[in-house]
């Protein structure tokens, strides 16, 4: 039985017609004409980041499931969104610190934020390919995702505790630590579109022979598939979209495991078609999420993050309770 | 691509050369000094007794695992070959395929052209002749629709099979490929084996069982602890004497249960 099958040019016009309608909810009326063009140009600008954000992690989450055989990994799962924080706040912290002579002129705020990201992805995802080169078991793998992601986000913690002496450093790094979209300026979107933009096509690009790697590294090998060549790319563009996704949004979890799970079944498993459907898909998904945490009647905004942990935490352990018990039956 | 030196280039019919290789794994030689030649047309069965080296010689050939020596296929030294180049020629069967996805039947098959059209290109005529007349060889044209993931045990061998069949690679190598089948499978493998060789490729195949060999293979190589003990015509290897040394049995000649496919 073969699940019905949605057309990309279906999914993409009702993401987009889900991203425009999310511009009309919010807390402010759009009766008056001057204020509605800034509700919406604020509304707008905070749904294109939500949307690269959820778009990017959807992808890394495709990519590392396909790269590791492993529909259990995502970039928050194997420590590279943690990474990403880790990276960003030391960026912050160094930027702030440094004195005058030492920050180069062509180093505008914005871009220290995206790049100390992308270091600590890098080398969440380093740490992570080094560890599980010497074993096989995907316990393993999970095992050292979990205790990269406590490391680097104990490590952040640390780091937010001991700059409290200064208000604005100390209000900088909470603020990009709970993440959220509410604060990215037009100018971290433009800064972040092209790494977004780049990171799914590249892996759209590198999408045949990742899927090869689905047989393993040896089958893939006698098959032609650079087999190195292909991991380090991979790695190295999940780490450019989670970097600005995280530099844009924070850390924000679990969308790189529901979003792929929920569309192998409508459009297959074919990654040339899962990867443009996954980032659609997840970028109206966060839109929605961020939608939730706007709307919602709370005193202070939600975190992007908590709520994707809310959902993404339980649906993780129904995944791993079923994969279990498919493994008890295989 | 560097042809080999007119004195030694090899007979038009040999397929595959194995000249001198060794394999080290650590401190341990896995395989020393091996050398054979195995032919197109022809079906060659690499024997032995447990851990004699027969996968790890598979792996080499397939360049698997790094090792000394030379795996000459067609006059062409594989190492100086590009890796696509090497896996148009040479086509793996791994004993069990890792591939577990949902990917269509004729999805898998096409993962056997990544060696001709690369990370981007569409499918092309020449592409689409091949899939197609890999399934029809192995006689599962009819699956190209259905998911890889829910064929059975048998049904996927045949793919993975038409997989390597559609890289176009003459030299196919086959790792135990009866191992854990039962009779029906096993025999229907080797009358597959032994139409591609017919076709005019050349199948080398790890075979356990010294009976199969006898029956189906035209050639033999007998392993024994990383070593050839001896390789020539399957009479001359599956015999009294290089068996009773290699494994410790007397050999009954036409004394094993026979079996063929019910017509």
């Amino acid at each position: 039985m073969t699940p019905p099958r949605l057309s990309l040019p279906v999914i993409a016009a009702a993401t987009g017609l889900l991203v425009l309608a999310s511009l009309l909810v919010g807390h402010g009326a759009l009766g008056d004409g001057e204020l509605a063009r800034t509700f919406l140009e604020l509304r707008a600008t905070r749904a294109l980041a939500a949307f690269m954000s959820g778009a990017a992690l959807a992808i890394g989450g495709v990519a590392l499931q396909a790269l590791f055989r492993n529909p259990l990994v995502d970039p928050s799962i194997l420590g590279t969104t943690a990474g990403a924080s880790l990276g960003g706040q030391l960026a912050i912290v160094a930027f702030q610190l440094a004195p005058g002579w030492a920050r180069p002129a062509f180093l505008v705020p914005e871009m220290v934020l995206p790049i100390g990201c992308l270091a600590g992805a890098v080398m969440a995802l380093a740490i992570l390919l080094a560890v599980i080169r010497r074993t096989r078991s995907e316990l393993a793998v999970l095992l050292t995702g979990f205790l990269l992601s406590t490391l680097f986000l104990g490590i952040g913690a640390l780091l937010v505790s001991m700059v409290q002496d200064s208000f604005e450093l100390g209000r900088a790094i909470i603020a990009f630590t709970l993440g959220g979209v509410g604060g990215a300026g037009t100018r971290h979107v433009l800064l972040g579109l092209p790494l977004v933009a780049a990171a799914i096509g590249a892996l759209w690009l590198w999408a045949r022979p990742l899927e090869l790697l689905l047989s393993g590294e040896d089958e893939a090998l006698t098959l032609g598939v650079d087999v190195p060549r292909v991991r380090f790319w991979t790695v190295a563009w999940v780490a450019v979209g989670t970097s600005a996704a995280v530099a844009i949004g924070g850390n924000v979890g679990f969308v790189g495991l529901l979003v792929p799970h929920v569309m192998r079944p409508v459009v297959g498993v074919e990654l040339r078609r899962l990867i443009p459907a996954t980032a659609l898909v997840g970028g109206a998904f966060l839109v929605v999420c961020d939608l939730a945490v706007r709307a919602a009647p709370l005193r202070a905004e939600l975190p992007l993050g908590v709520l994707t942990g809310l959902i993404g935490g339980p649906l993780f352990l129904v995944l791993v309770l079923r994969s279990q018990r498919e493994a008890a039956h295989g | 691509m560097v042809e080999l030196d007119p004195p030694d280039a090899p007979h038009p019919d040999v397929a595959l050369a194995v000249q001198q290789v060794r394999v080290r794994f650590g401190a341990t030689t896995a395989l020393d000094d091996v050398s054979f030649t195995a032919r197109y047309g022809g079906i060659t069965a690499i024997l032995g007794p447990n851990a004699a080296g027969k996968t790890t010689l598979l792996r080499a050939i397939a360049g698997l695992i790094p090792h000394d020596g030379a795996v000459v296929v067609a006059g062409i030294d594989v190492a100086r070959l590009e890796r696509r180049e090497r896996a148009r020629r040479i086509g793996y069967v791994p004993q069990h395929s890792r591939l577990d996805a949902p990917l269509s039947v004729f999805g898998v098959v096409a993962q056997g052209r990544y060696a001709h059209r690369g990370g981007v290109d569409a499918l092309r005529a020449a592409d689409r002749a091949a899939i197609e007349d890999a399934l029809q060889r192995v006689d599962a044209l009819d699956l190209a629709a259905r998911s890889f993931a829910a064929l059975s045990h048998g049904q996927r061998r045949r793919v993975v099979i038409a997989r390597a069949l559609a890289t176009g690679a003459r030299l196919l190598l086959f790792d135990e490929p009866t191992a854990s089948l039962d009779v029906g499978h096993a025999l229907a493998f080797l009358r597959l084996a032994r139409e591609l060789a017919d076709a005019g490729a050349a199948v080398v195949v790890v075979l356990h069982g010294l009976d199969d060999a006898r029956r189906f293979a035209d050639d033999g190589v007998l392993l024994d602890a990383g070593q050839v003990v001896t390789a020539g015509p399957i009479a001359r290897v599956v015999a009294a004497e290089p068996v009773r040394e290699v494994y410790g049995v007397e050999l009954i000649p036409d004394a094993a249960l026979g079996f063929r496919e019910a017509t």
